[in-house]
């Protein structure tokens, strides 16, 4: 993994998107979907790395707390926050099969995220010529996900109980 | 020992009260519960709600079904109401002359005034000092449309503003020298009219249009006459509030403000008969229904919107009742002044305007009940002798003196579904007792109509509960201004949304409205009704119609458990002296369980007798 400093010198307010071989096609929707939500964003060419995980480290360098990942090796586009878990982004999209406009509402998502308005879900948008496989990692309020979740936040409760327990 | 069971079959809930009855005649309450009514009240399919609620009662006290020595049910009141809305007033736009929404991003800013032209012919017209205003089709990506509009620009061609058809007015906006008023989003972008003198319109961020909204400002653009002002006044009022807008002068374009002939409604009492047309408003007809009572019936004119209404009101009832329709009559009306989004016909981006309306509510008597049917089936059904027991009203002033704290002259109000009761009893044990058209199912039909959902069970839902807006994945912020925060992220189809906080979790809202004016149309429709209802109940049950002579007043019935309505009508009845709270049966059930109770005690005093 590239060698990227969490606390970034320039703390500009951004939305901060990692591209990993990936071009123009897939990163300038996503782009244009921001810029007509009217929140910035900065993007910076890594070299490798998993999808979600840049994604993960793209929200926590953002002082918005918004990252996007696009991985062409992997073909994933990833949009995190920084106070999800790692892993659980928020969406997935394939590349092949995402569509110019599935990106630029992607794009549009990470500003209203900011912003703290509604997002756009891929079944409201009116059917242009838009396939309809897009992976959404949604609903978290998920039985399965919350126990998921809980079981991981148990072992580490237990563990630091444990080694304060040891002092 | 004896036991005993008293039985409330409401329109909503089954309610039952267990008590033992010992050698002094003095009642122990053991138990009480609680199940939801099943069938209509009144049919005999309420027999398994209530043996249900009886089960579910003596359970706990490890007494057999069949070792009740009766079980009392309640003489229902016979009191159906239904409710519809009347529109008075509509928007017709007979021609597509203006736009005004608000696309979430529109470009640009300020006042732009110019020729409409589709974005094809910009490349033909001749450099004079005529000035643009540029349509946009969504088969033009956003960088082609900016680019032809640079081409044109750098021509000397002017260029005032841009109507577009996808959400792209921020980026076109973002590539041209300089910024100019953009309204996107405009679905119907092929209605626009080619050629027609324009003005379009984008306010500040946070600031709604000044000028379109003002029919003098459209008049100084446009060079309107007098005449044309005034014709223009609804445009500029479906205007109002709103972030962005256009407005077209077509030839022909034709804007007019309907009042619909509404019909009249007939009050008949027993001295005085008064006609009020309904496009008088509420207001206008509440005067007269208080003039006129007592109430013998209300009509309506036949062969009008409003006699349709009470038509359908009767036919409801009288399949409810299996009566003829010709014995139906409707003894009570409340109205309500309130609005309407409609669609605007000719519309470019699928405006609304608002209309008025008056919402009406319909209160029927019917002949009893057939509770003595009902009776004898749960007889059957358990092998307990079952027994009719008194009038709804006293068993309920009754239970609600249980209340600790209450003495008569005591009234109680309960606000239900279809209409709201109320009645007193006097130092002398005198009971007075009323039933007034308009409750709960009025209040939903006033959300659903003035928050444009045509969605009863959300409306229903906005009634009942709180409201939250989600600000972030991890909390939200209540209506009170308190946070909550969550440890786990909420599904993301919450986010950034007005949230309705049922029992089974936070229901998203679709509506573009603020919280603030969800809660104020909520708030409004509660004071219309239930407020204004629980006077007027109140009124009529009082020594001298004088509400400052009742001493106490108790909410009782499922409405008394709502969050705010308690709060509401003790605020309005401060005034009078009087004290107001919601009842709390036996000091434990709350405002729960008084008809049940009621009939319990009843009973045991009879036997001492």
């Amino acid at each position: 993994m590239a060698e990227i400093s969490l606390v970034s010198e320039d703390r500009r307010p951004t939305v901060r998107i990692l591209a990993c071989q990936v071009g123009e096609r897939e990163l300038q929707p996503i782009l244009w979907g921001l810029e007509e939500e009217g929140i910035p964003a900065e993007v910076e060419n890594v070299a490798s790395g998993d999808a979600v995980a840049l994604a993960k480290q793209a929200s926590h360098m953002s002082s918005l707390n918004v990252g996007i990942a696009l991985n062409g090796i992997q073909g994933q586009i990833v949009l995190h926050h920084r106070d999800l878990g790692g892993e659980c982004p928020l969406f997935t999209l394939a590349m092949p099969d995402a569509g110019s406009a599935q990106l630029r509402v992607l794009g549009a998502n990470a500003a209203r995220l900011v912003k703290g308005d509604p997002l756009i879900f891929q079944e409201d948008v009116v059917a242009e010529d838009v396939p309809a496989n897009v992976r959404i990692d949604s609903p978290r309020a998920g039985v399965e996900m919350n126990s998921n979740e809980a079981e991981v936040l148990d072992v580490i409760v237990r563990t630091v109980l444990e080694l304060l327990a040891k002092e | 020992m004896t036991y005993i069971a008293g039985v409330d079959v409401g329109n909503n809930t089954t309610e039952v009260a267990i008590g033992q009855l010992s050698g002094k005649q003095q009642v122990r309450f053991l138990s009480s519960a609680m199940v939801r009514t099943v069938g209509i009240k009144g049919t005999l399919s309420n027999v398994m709600g209530i043996i249900d609620a009886l089960d579910q009662a003596l359970k706990p006290l490890n007494i057999r079904r069949k070792d009740l020595d009766v079980v009392l049910l309640n003489e229902a009141t016979p009191v159906i109401g239904d409710i519809a809305m009347e529109t008075i007033t509509e928007t017709i736009i007979t021609e597509s002359a203006m736009i005004g929404h608000n696309p979430s991003t529109p470009g640009g800013q300020g006042l732009g005034l110019g020729q409409t032209i589709g974005l094809g012919q910009l490349e033909t017209v001749p450099v004079d000092e005529t000035q643009w205003i540029v349509i946009i089709p969504g088969t033009t990506e956003f960088e082609s449309a900016a680019a032809q509009l640079n081409r044109a620009l750098s021509r000397g061609v002017k260029i005032t503003g841009a109507i577009v058809q996808k959400d792209d007015g921020v980026l076109i906006n973002n590539r041209l020298p300089h910024p100019i008023p953009i309204v996107d989003e405009v679905k119907f972008i092929d209605r626009v009219p080619v050629g027609m003198p324009a003005a379009i319109e984008v306010a500040r961020p946070g600031r709604t249009i000044e000028k379109l909204s003002n029919p003098f400002d459209i008049a100084t653009l446009f060079k309107l006459d007098p005449d044309e002002t005034r014709k223009v006044v609804p445009i500029a009022r479906a205007l109002m509030g709103t972030r962005s807008a256009v407005v077209i002068k077509t030839p022909k374009g034709d804007i007019e403000e309907r009042r619909i002939p509404a019909g009249k409604i007939i009050l008949i009492g027993h001295k005085l008969r008064v006609e009020v047309p309904v496009d008088q408003g509420a207001e206008a007809i509440m005067a007269k229904v208080a003039d006129v009572y007592p109430m013998e019936e209300v009509q309506a004119e036949t062969g009008t919107n409003v006699g349709g209404m009470f038509e359908q009101v009767r036919k409801v009832m009288a399949d409810l009742t299996d009566q003829p329709v010709s014995t139906i009559r409707v003894q009570d009306i409340l109205a309500v002044d309130t609005f309407k989004p409609q669609q605007i016909l000719g519309s470019l981006a699928g405006e609304y305007a608002l209309g008025n309306a008056v919402g009406l509510a319909a209160m029927v008597h019917t002949q009893k009940l057939p509770m003595q049917r009902l009776a004898r089936k749960l007889e059957e059904e358990i092998g307990v002798p079952a027994i009719v027991g008194g009038v709804e009203a006293e068993m309920a002033i009754r239970g609600a003196l249980t209340t600790p704290g209450t003495e008569a002259p005591l009234a109680i109000v309960d606000v239900g579904g279809g209409s709201t009761d109320a009645s007193v009893i006097s130092t002398s044990c005198e009971i007075r007792s009323t039933h007034q058209a308009g409750a709960g199912d009025m209040v939903t039909l006033l959300i659903n109509t003035e928050l444009g959902l045509d969605d009863f069970d959300l409306a229903e839902n906005i009634k009942k509960y709180p409201l939250a807006k989600v600000e972030s994945l991890f909390h939200m912020r209540h209506e009170d201004g308190s946070v909550e925060f969550f440890h786990h992220p909420l599904d993301p189809r919450l986010f950034g949304r007005v949230v309705v906080l049922t029992d089974s979790g936070p229901v998203p809202l679709d509506s573009k409205e603020l919280l603030s004016k969800i809660v104020e149309v909520r708030r409004q429709a509660k004071k219309k009704v239930f407020v204004a209802n629980a006077l007027r109940a109140l009124k009529r049950v009082a020594p001298a119609g004088n509400i400052r002579l009742i001493s106490f007043v108790a909410l009782v019935g499922g409405s008394g458990l709502d969050f705010e309505i308690p709060n509401m009508i003790s605020d309005a009845l401060m005034e009078y002296g009087v004290v107001t709270g919601r009842a709390n049966v036996r000091g434990t059930e709350g405002p729960r369980n008084a008809v049940a109770t009621g009939l319990v005690l009843a009973y045991a005093q009879e036997s001492k007798d």
